[in-house]
């Protein structure tokens, strides 16, 4: 299968802190490929490089479809098919849940503006947010925000997808409907990136994932191959954490 | 959301281009005529500036200074060149829009406080250059002798309605500009980058390019109200550039109300007159026991004071907040008649 993201050797340094360390990693077209890793790791850092949202790498290269986009200004990399979510739940609150959507078709889309419109309510119905159209973003609560942000995303049928923590604050119910959801975007031909905690989900629905810690690539590999990886769970758990997690678990 | 106005926008509007032209066959006063032809001049250049301020959240100083080079421009170009002021007002609002390229390229990527900071610079910079060039620009005393506007034989200063009439479609037409230009994809960009600018660019939105084309549609007709201002004053004076009249023009955008265009257009035209008789009556300056022109001064500094504190939405918000709740209770009312 033919890759459709390279990231090569990137890393990213905040004064005398590495936040990201020499990552590299590839995607597969039309797979879910998940991260993984405790808080602080680099995650949604590593996100940020890919996108250029707020800053670049200081090195490596990100290889999109052949195309070096390290360097490029993020609507040009919402150009060229790849749109993200953030971890915080994140609207333009003052306009109305359909305006929000619309900016996502409407700007670094090669959509016809004739077609905006349908393009907007078919996304605001896949994420079950047509009957809020009208109402202001604001007023959404946390898991409508969440949809909100996927909406605004998917309008624009990108290639790549990037959730950041989309599970975050949500109930057993939410999990299980956003699950379903993610399943279902897969099933077209978009490719996922998908930063979780909520390892059920993660697990749940990628084909690989990758662990990170302290900036840096811990592990990659079947979610079914990590879940014993004795590396994964000591970073999650500690070595005691480790011990207690293998007695448990014979 | 739905609000009275939006309702009820035609039928409004109706009313208030009739009022609007039976006011000089109504009015007799000269000075009351004079001040709204003023103050719908001022109207023009705050509902521009609300374009950048309200709609773009850029702390954008410069605004004035397009004004002024309309003025200077078409001041220059008719006195020492000797063309049309017909010709001249446009040439002030391309060289305003020119200045605002010029303004925006550095401003654009800067935030808060260094936007303001630069673009009052480069105000400033514009009065000093002006200021350095006294032959040309007539230095401090101000360039005179700027021919009034005519056509034909008709001249406009000796009609109490040719330059109420002109003035009020040059602002009919700014103001439908300006609310056609929110009301489109263009201006939810605006709204997005300023609410949530990483979140904004990250749905495609090129924050450079449209910040840039935020200056310069709001650039365009203050370049032509001031090409109107100096041939209906037959001046075009450097006291354009002053703080007391970017304060004043500042207190339309606030009291009227940030990112409604319609406040600033009202409360443009009321604070003109607020301001104007203020300095022109006594008892204020009696009481206070200053001059009169501080006073007015110092009552336009207090307004914006409690404007920020009181009600940050300003005039027009208020309206809008009460409309819709009218016709919130309108519709409850129908939907529910026990």
């Amino acid at each position: 299968m033919a890759t459709i993201l390279s990231v090569n050797g990137v890393t990213k340094k905040f004064g005398e802190l590495v936040a990201v360390d020499d990552v590299s990693f590839a995607v597969d077209e039309g797979e879910i490929y998940g991260i993984a890793g405790p808080n602080g790791a680099g995650k949604t850092t590593l996100f940020n490089l890919i996108t250029g949202i707020p800053y670049h790498a200081d090195s490596g290269a990100v290889t999109y479809r052949s195309e070096e986009i390290s360097q490029l200004s993020p609507h040009k990399i919402y150009e060229l098919g790849i749109a993200r979510t953030f971890q915080k739940e994140t609207a333009f609150d003052t306009l109305t849940v359909q305006e929000n959507v619309r900016i996502g078709a409407v700007f670094g889309t090669d959509l016809e503006s004739k077609s905006y419109d349908s393009a907007v309510d078919q996304a605001l119905e896949s994420l079950g947010l047509i009957d809020d159209r009208y109402r202001l973003a604001g007023e959404l609560s946390l898991y409508g925000k969440k949809r909100l942000m996927i909406a605004s995303a998917i309008v624009s049928n990108p290639h790549l997808l990037m959730l950041d923590e989309p599970a975050g604050g949500l109930n057993v119910a939410e999990l299980s409907e956003l699950e379903s959801l993610i399943l279902r975007l897969s099933g077209g031909e978009m490719t996922i990136i998908i930063i979780e905690h909520v390892l059920p989900l993660l697990f749940g629905v990628s084909n690989r994932v990758m662990v990170m810690d302290f900036g840096k690539r811990l592990a990659e590999g079947s979610p079914e191959a990590l879940a014993r990886d004795d590396t994964v769970i000591e970073a999650y758990l500690g070595e005691r954490g480790k011990d207690a997690f293998h007695a448990i678990s014979g | 959301m739905m609000h009275f106005l939006d309702a009820y926008k035609k039928p409004l509007a109706l009313v208030g281009i009739i009022i609007f032209l039976a006011i000089p066959l109504v009015v007799e006063n000269k000075l009351l005529i004079h001040l709204a032809i003023l103050g719908m001049l001022y109207a023009i250049v705050a509902s521009n500036w609300d374009l950048t301020l309200g709609y773009a959240g850029v702390f954008n100083f410069a605004h004035l200074a397009f004004f002024g080079i309309g003025a200077y421009t078409s001041g220059i170009l008719t006195v020492k060149l000797g063309i049309s002021p017909w010709l001249g007002i446009p040439c002030g609002a391309v060289t305003a829009a020119l200045a605002s390229i010029i303004v925006s390229i550095p401003a654009i990527r800067l935030r808060g406080i260094y936007v303001a900071l630069l673009t009052f610079a480069c105000s400033q910079l514009v009065l000093l250059l002006l200021l350095s060039q006294p032959l040309i620009t007539g230095g401090q005393q101000g360039l005179t002798g700027v021919p009034q506007l005519q056509i034909g034989d008709f001249l406009f200063r000796e009609s109490k309605y040719a330059h109420f009439y002109l003035v009020g479609l040059l602002l009919l037409c700014s103001t439908v500009f300006l609310r056609r230009l929110v009301s489109s994809d263009f201006g939810l960009s605006l709204i997005a980058l300023r609410d949530f600018e990483e979140y904004a660019v990250a749905r495609g939105i090129p924050l450079a390019r449209q910040r840039l084309l935020a200056f310069l549609f709001s650039s365009i007709f203050p370049g032509l109200a001031g090409g109107v201002y100096a041939h209906f004053l037959i001046v075009a004076s450097p006291d354009i550039f002053g703080f007391s009249l970017a304060t004043l023009l500042l207190s339309m955008v606030l009291v009227g109300g940030v990112a409604t265009i319609y406040g600033p257009v009202v409360i443009g035209v009321v604070m003109t007159y607020v301001s104007e008789l203020m300095a022109s009556s006594a008892w204020m300056s009696d009481v206070f026991g200053v001059s009169r022109g501080p006073v007015r001064f110092m009552f336009v500094a207090v307004l914006i004071v409690l404007t920020m504190r009181f009600f940050p939405q300003g005039v027009w918000g208020l309206v809008n907040q009460f409309s819709a709740r009218s016709l919130q209770a309108k519709n409850t009312t129908v939907e529910d008649p026990a």
